[in-house]
């Protein structure tokens, strides 16, 4: 089975799995999806493998190798996001013959997305978007070669998804499979057009999504109700440092919920 | 007290332009690296194919062809070093090795003109120089056939019989190994400075001994050699060079 053909079905098999999986999840726990506080922005830090695929130089004759990038998206109309991000991934050359004489190329992206973020549950979510942006790759020679340095520049589409798992409302870690389609802009001989006219890589990526929400309007939970009311019942004088702390941050998110609230009805 | 007053601050205006010198020193560094650094021609592919035969119109198999180019610098200003590395230390713009037909193909990378190099232990000195030119905006350097000479060692001595004392002068027509062989306009030629300086007179019988001259040529070549007597009268000799050691006596 060739790469591509193989790629195409992990990607098939993730989403249909974390999909059903998801499902199972909510019915489960069949939290209250809409008491979860709404994410306003978030900054995704993560490291990746590139994979070069495709019947083209990048394909046929560079290797793949550990990358890294970073995301900053923020939330326009509902689910649905902005954002901007760059990557960097350090590649080698498997076929000189193929991409020419160089040892080592550096893909640093630059672009541009818009895409949807689906809540599967309380714990876990699916992001997918469209970018499209600047893409170059830096090559070098090695020493034997002359040690020289040329650049590869054109502009790339790159599909990303995430499937999420959210530790905390802060915190939460990913799993992202992209795939980039990059058209550059390499003048080459008329033979070589098809070669050297697109590259495509396919990445695998793992990451921190560090993600800023709107507390506003989030309902106190039953459980913190409950605690709130204990503690409020209590003497003041009888709570340790520790409760008197957590009494302040509950009857705080419950008056800014009051104050939201009064608000949107005025 | 005013002295003190003014050494302090003398002291701290010069440490201060102490601290701004090495401020200005590193944050020059970085400027000096990046811009040092050699650079090859970006977003560009050239593909060179030929085919590479010998004098007789065989192929040479399995011989290795490189495109290589001088090492250069550019610098902040924009000007260029043109020469300051070995040859071996060239940059590698392409290689191939040629198949059973003679035929040898490459992705070749591009930084301005170049040198096609044919390397095998019997056409050590087999080099054309290509101008950026040949690759026009279409990438490709198609040379239909490349054929090959090797070198040879050519040994002419002037041999004075006639025990004049004048003074002679001699000239030589060759295709000299020291020339850079140039492709330009699908032709194959030698450089034309190189061989006038080359074909400058060289002059014999000062001293004794000093008639023997050891020049180096492709073959199969022919060399033609003119000499003039210090009354203007010239004499002429016309060799073929077929093998790699020859050596020829004129007598005077």
């Amino acid at each position: 089975m060739r790469l591509p053909t193989r790629i195409s079905i992990s990607i098939l098999f993730f989403m249909v799995a974390s999909l059903s999986f998801a499902q199972e999840e909510s019915a489960v726990l069949n939290a209250p999806v809409s008491e979860h506080p709404k994410r306003l922005f978030l900054t995704d830090l993560y490291l990746q493998r590139g994979i070069p695929s495709g019947d083209n130089f990048a394909g046929n004759g560079l290797d793949g190798g550990v990358g890294f990038g970073i995301r900053m998206q923020f939330y326009v109309l509902k689910n649905f996001y902005l954002g901007g991000a760059l990557t960097q991934d350090f590649m080698s050359v498997k076929s000189t013959a193929i991409v020419g004489e160089y040892t080592r190329a550096t893909k640093f992206n630059a672009y541009l997305f818009a895409g949807y973020d689906y809540r599967l549950n309380e714990d876990w979510n699916i992001t997918a978007d469209l970018g499209y942006g600047f893409s170059q790759n830096k090559n070098r020679q090695n020493g034997s070669q002359g040690g020289g340095k040329f650049r590869d520049s054109g502009n790339v589409w790159r599909f990303t998804s995430s499937l999420e798992y959210n530790f905390s409302d802060g915190v939460s870690f990913f799993f992202s499979p992209s795939y980039e389609i990059v058209n550059y802009n390499i003048n080459s001989a008329a033979a070589l057009n098809d070669t050297f006219n697109t590259g495509n890589y396919f990445n695998l990526a793992v990451g921190v999504r560090l993600n800023v929400r709107d507390y506003n309007n989030v309902r106190l939970k039953k459980s913190d109700n409950l605690n709130l009311q204990e503690l409020q019942s209590r003497d003041r004088d009888d709570l340790s440092i520790k409760e008197k702390r957590r009494l302040y941050f509950l009857k705080k998110r419950e008056a800014r919920k009051q104050r939201a609230e009064r608000k949107n009805n005025n | 007290m005013s002295d003190d007053a003014t050494f302090s601050n003398l002291l701290h205006l010069s440490l201060n332009l102490l601290y701004l010198k090495k401020l200005f020193l590193i944050l020059l560094l970085p400027v000096l690296l990046t811009s040092c650094e050699a650079r090859l021609e970006n977003d560009a592919r050239a593909l060179f194919k030929t085919r590479v035969l010998d004098v007789s119109g065989n192929p040479i198999v399995n011989m290795e062809v490189t495109a290589t180019t001088f090492r250069t610098n550019r610098f902040i200003i924009g000007q260029e070093l043109s020469k300051f590395s070995p040859p071996d230390e060239d940059f590698i713009l392409g290689k191939g090795i040629t198949n059973e037909n003679g035929q040898v193909e490459f992705v070749m990378l591009v930084d301005g003109s170049f040198f096609l190099n044919f390397n095998s232990e019997r056409y050590t000195n087999y080099k054309i120089s290509v101008s950026r030119r040949e690759l026009d905006d279409d990438y490709l350097l198609d040379i239909p056939e490349t054929i090959l000479k090797e070198s040879s060692n050519v040994e002419i001595e002037f041999v004075n019989t006639s025990g004049t004392t004048e003074e002679y002068s001699a000239t030589f027509e060759l295709e000299s190994l020291d020339c850079d062989l140039i492709y330009s306009n699908d032709m194959l030629s030698q450089d034309e400075d190189c061989v006038f300086y080359n074909n400058q007179p060289r002059r014999f019988n000062r001293t004794t001994n000093d008639g023997t001259f050891e020049l180096s040529v492709f073959y199969p070549s022919v060399i033609d050699v003119v000499f003039t007597d210090a009354l203007g009268n010239q004499s002429m000799r016309t060799y073929t060079i077929t093998s790699a050691l020859e050596s020829y006596e004129i007598t005077y």
